[in-house]
């Protein structure tokens, strides 16, 4: 889940329960029944860096990342594809590259690590929802 | 009112003294101190280094030496950050910051953009023993549970989002681990985070973009820190034109230390050139000749010529500060000259042997007792202090003999002088006191002394060393400004461990960080930089290493498992893991990977069979935490700040014994020359404006320092000066007093006009002369009474 104010809510359920969330300040995870953990970026600078990018990627704040990458889109018809190339050591050291592509929606994201391995997020039925505060379905950011 | 004989040696000694071979005998000194002092014009004859004024073994000890290192590295310094609303402007502002630093003269080494290249060695120096390294703090996580929620997180972290795959990792570091342990072991930037190369960081409303630099050469050379100060303002006008709303914020030893020169600079020119036309302006108007100001400066030259000469042959060499309190000398060394020309112009002797035979009994007590009050400090265990008396009592020997020896040869203009009205209006407010009720004197002298006693009873002192220099309020924002954006600023704070073999060393590093981790997180302590993080101790070594095998055998298996290993990789890499021995980390490797010239400077070695490392603090708020952590023996506290304001402490306390010491011989002296009657009187009046001018300084420039006590040594040899001509002297109240009121002029246009300066320590040193010479000699006629005519 995606939210403009709350940041980016990471659930899964297999092979075990994990819950992620991403805000500006910090990253908090919960791992099957341990207690929370969470990293603010004067503990974790790297770990921090790297979930702000993907928490813009999926916010689609283009003008952030451009700080931080070089930008090139390409387009065919209604697919298009992003790609982002780190401008600095640090991020440098980590991703290759960050391709994002879909058509009327995202539809993946991919991040080339600067060491070979590949991660490939595959989105599927990305929908709105206009939820509202108090709703029942923002409790996922309550771990923080 | 001398006592006969007494009178009469000093009579005959003054005679003899006129004759030519003590001209010869005066020639030959001067000649010997002028070429003595030019024997030792090299460089290094003049010091500045406060440090040096500590008494003699601490200055030579260990902690002096690394104490020294760390303010070099520390002046060595300049931070800035460019911030600017837009990040893009703050970004290109700072790379032009960059580009014209590196083009500046004296600058070397400017870093803008991180460069982790610079980490490698370090990474390759634990490459063979990861499993060495854990933290204190994830050996703990470790035992707690097995190490099944270290597990689970790594697990975890490798499905999740947020980290992006690397196969190469797993194998090497399966948990993670070593990964989290580096990160308090390489450089930190505080809130600064790389954005595409620059390290930025967003506060109040602006992006913050950090450049740093470094000096060579000698970074403390005046005209080198000009220099570079000028060079960054240029530099900061060119940016805000370019970007407007520009701000460019600096922090650096270099800054206070420019701001500081500057603002002496300033007070020299202004006081200098104030007191200089005044004395000169009011010598010329007394006297119509220019005779009497060459005398005046002929006989302060050689006292000065011979303080420094004894000094240089005494100790080697000269403590600047030493000449900043013997210049308290001139104050006193110039009476003399006074009271010699006065004599000559409007005194009833014709002869040279008659003027000196009237004013010698007075000047030669005078001279002694300043002479035994400055000597005093010779008990002093200071050096600096030493060096002051001996300073001053062969500075006073000069000028005393130079008035002897030289100024009966100095041929004398024939014509007679009217007196002048300075010292017609001296004769009538001296007749003026004098001629008091005896119960309207009384009076004015007990509400003095309430008002002084008052006074004394609420002074307090502040010996903060930072007082010697003028801290403009810009530069102390920005500097707080940058610590908390930048969080490792140049410190100057540390804690020395010492132990018989290096790993002793470490385990009482060890021992003491957990007590510094807990002054931490009581935030009575910002961070520490010690070896032991990066090279742990044996023990915690094998602890470590114990820990993680335990994790291995139990986890390691079933987590390559689930992340698709074979069945039997993961067995294979399980049993590799824990069948091997890492090899131990040892501190002479972790030296060579240069993770910073701070980080080497932490290891000291081996001297006279002990070990010693120092243990850096930054942000130290309550040093009493830290004194009392390093009360063990085998550990030193030191912070530069405190240290130097505890020297100032003990310095003010000594100066305030040498003082009680002095005014004690001069009692002596004076009750066996004179009888206690009058001595008592003539040493109540310069004590009393001593406690006037301590409370009266406190009242208006604050809490009182070692320079306020140093005032005291001009009050007390200028006052006693006072008292004993008025008392002593023969020849009219008219030419006594002329020359008592020029003395007090001259005082205040030198040493008053110090009040007006910038530095608060030179201020408050300068007002305290002024009120102390001020009420002496306007108390002096009311308690000392002149002789009604000259004594057959």
């Amino acid at each position: 889940m995606v939210s403009a104010e709350h940041g980016l809510a990471w659930m899964q359920t297999r092979p075990f329960d994990s819950l992620l969330v991403i805000d500006d300040e910090r990253v908090t995870q919960r791992v099957m029944d341990h207690l929370p953990v969470t990293m603010t970026e004067q503990e974790q600078p790297a770990v921090l860096l790297f979930s702000r990018v993907l928490l813009d990627v999926f916010r689609g704040r283009m003008d952030a990342l451009a700080e931080r990458f070089v930008v090139h889109i390409e387009a065919s018809g209604d697919h298009w594809q992003a790609t982002l190339e780190p401008k600095d050591e640090l991020l440098g050291r980590m991703i290759r590259y960050i391709a994002v592509s879909g058509s009327s929606q995202f539809e993946e994201v991919i991040v080339q690590g600067a060491t070979g391995d590949m991660s490939s997020i595959a989105l599927a039925n990305v929908a709105p929802c206009d939820l509202e505060e108090g709703d029942a379905d923002f409790g996922v950011f309550d771990i923080r | 009112m001398l006592r006969h004989a007494t009178w009469k040696k000093v009579m005959r000694i003054s005679a003899s003294l006129t004759s030519a071979k003590w001209g010869f005998a005066w020639l030959a000194l001067v000649g010997c101190a002028v070429a003595v002092v030019a024997s030792f014009s090299r460089d290094d004859a003049i010091r500045a280094n406060i440090l040096e004024l500590l008494p003699g073994e601490l200055a030579q000890e260990t902690v002096g030496g690394v104490a020294r290192e760390l303010a070099q590295a520390a002046a060595e310094r300049l931070i800035f950050v460019v911030g600017h609303a837009e990040s893009g402007a703050a970004m290109e502002a700072a790379a032009l910051l960059a580009e014209r630093l590196a083009a500046s003269d004296g600058i070397r080494g400017v870093t803008h953009e991180l460069e982790i290249a610079d980490a490698q060695p370090l990474l390759d120096f634990y490459a063979a023993a990861r499993d060495r390294a854990l933290t204190p703090a994830q050996v703990e996580a470790i035992l707690e549970d097995g190490g099944r929620r270290v597990a689970d997180i790594a697990l975890a972290q490798m499905f999740g989002p947020a980290s992006p795959g690397d196969g190469a990792r797993i194998e090497s570091d399966p948990f993670f681990l070593f990964a989290d342990a580096m990160r308090s072991r390489l450089p930190s930037f505080g809130r600064f985070a790389p954005r595409g190369g620059p390290l930025v960081a967003e506060a109040d409303g602006a992006s913050w973009v950090l450049v740093t630099a470094q000096l060579h050469g000698d970074a403390l050379e005046p005209r080198r820190q000009r220099a570079i100060a000028n060079e960054v303002g240029r530099i900061e006008t060119e940016l805000e034109r370019r970007w407007p709303g520009i701000e460019l914020r600096r922090a650096g030893v270099l800054f206070y230390n420019e701001a500081g020169t500057r603002a002496a600079q300033g007070d020299v020119s202004l006081i200098g050139t104030g007191s200089v036309a005044g004395i000169m302006l009011l010598l010329l108007a007394t006297f119509r000749s220019t005779r009497p100001l060459l005398m005046a400066i002929l006989s302060t030259a050689a006292g000065i010529t011979c303080g420094i000469a004894a000094t240089l042959l005494a100790f080697g060499s000269i403590h600047v500060l030493t000449l900043v309190f013997g210049a308290g000398l001139i104050g006193v060394a110039i009476d003399y000259t006074f009271h010699y020309v006065t004599e000559e112009r409007f005194g009833s002797s014709a002869r040279p042997a008659d003027i000196l035979a009237n004013i010698a009994p007075a000047m030669t007590l005078g001279g002694l007792t300043s002479m035994a009050a400055y000597g005093a400090l010779l008990f002093s265990p200071f050096p600096g202090l030493r060096q002051v008396a001996v300073f001053s009592v062969a500075g006073l020997a000069g000028a005393l003999f130079t008035v002897f020896a030289v100024f009966p040869r100095w041929r004398a203009p024939d014509a007679a002088q009217p007196m002048p009205l300075l010292g017609r209006i001296a004769a009538r407010f001296l007749a003026a006191a004098q001629g008091m009720e005896r119960r309207t004197r009384v009076a004015i002298l007990g509400a003095a002394l309430a008002l002084a006693s008052a006074g004394l009873a609420i002074v307090s002192f502040d010996d903060d060393v930072r007082r010697l220099q003028a801290r403009p309020a810009e530069l102390v924002a920005d500097e707080a400004f940058l610590s908390e954006l930048v969080g490792n600023m140049p410190s100057t704070s540390f804690i020395l461990v010492q132990g018989a073999t290096p790993d002793e060393v470490l385990e009482r590093e060890e021992a003491l960080r957990e007590e510094l981790d807990r002054l931490r997180a009581r935030g009575e302590l910002g961070a520490y930089s010690a070896v032991s993080q990066w090279v742990p101790s044996r023990a915690t070594q094998a602890r470590s290493a114990e820990a993680y095998r335990a994790l291995a055998r139990v986890h390691l298996e079933p987590l390559l498992s689930m992340i698709g290993f074979d069945q039997e990789d993961a067995v294979a890499i399980r049993d590799r893991t824990v069948a091997r021995i890492s090899p131990p980390l040892e501190i002479e490797d972790w030296l060579e990977t240069a993770t910073g010239a701070e980080a080497r400077a932490l290891w000291l070695g081996e001297t006279g069979g002990a070990y010693r490392s120092v243990v850096l603090l930054r942000g130290a708020g309550d040093a009493r935490g830290l004194e009392l952590l390093a009360a063990r023996d085998y550990f030193t506290y030191y912070d530069q700040a405190s240290r130097l304001t505890e020297i100032f402490r003990a310095y003010r306390s000594q100066v305030k014994y040498a003082l009680g010491l002095a005014l004690l011989v001069a009692a002596g002296g004076f009750s066996l020359a004179l009888g206690w009657r009058v001595a008592s009187r003539i040493l109540f009046v310069p004590a009393l404006a001593a406690c006037i001018a301590l409370s009266a300084a406190y009242l208006v420039t604050g809490p009182l320092s070692l320079f306020s006590i140093a005032a005291l040594f001009v009050v007390l040899g200028v006052g006693v000066d006072f008292s004993l001509f008025v008392a002593l002297r023969r020849g009219g109240a008219a030419v006594v007093m002329l020359a008592v009121t020029l003395s007090m002029l001259t005082t205040l246009m030198s040493f008053g006009l110090l009040s007006f300066s910038s530095t608060s320590a030179v201020s408050s040193f300068g007002f305290t002369v002024l009120i102390g010479i001020l009420s002496c000699y306007l108390l002096t006629p009311l308690v000392v009474r002149a002789p009604c005519e000259a004594p057959a």
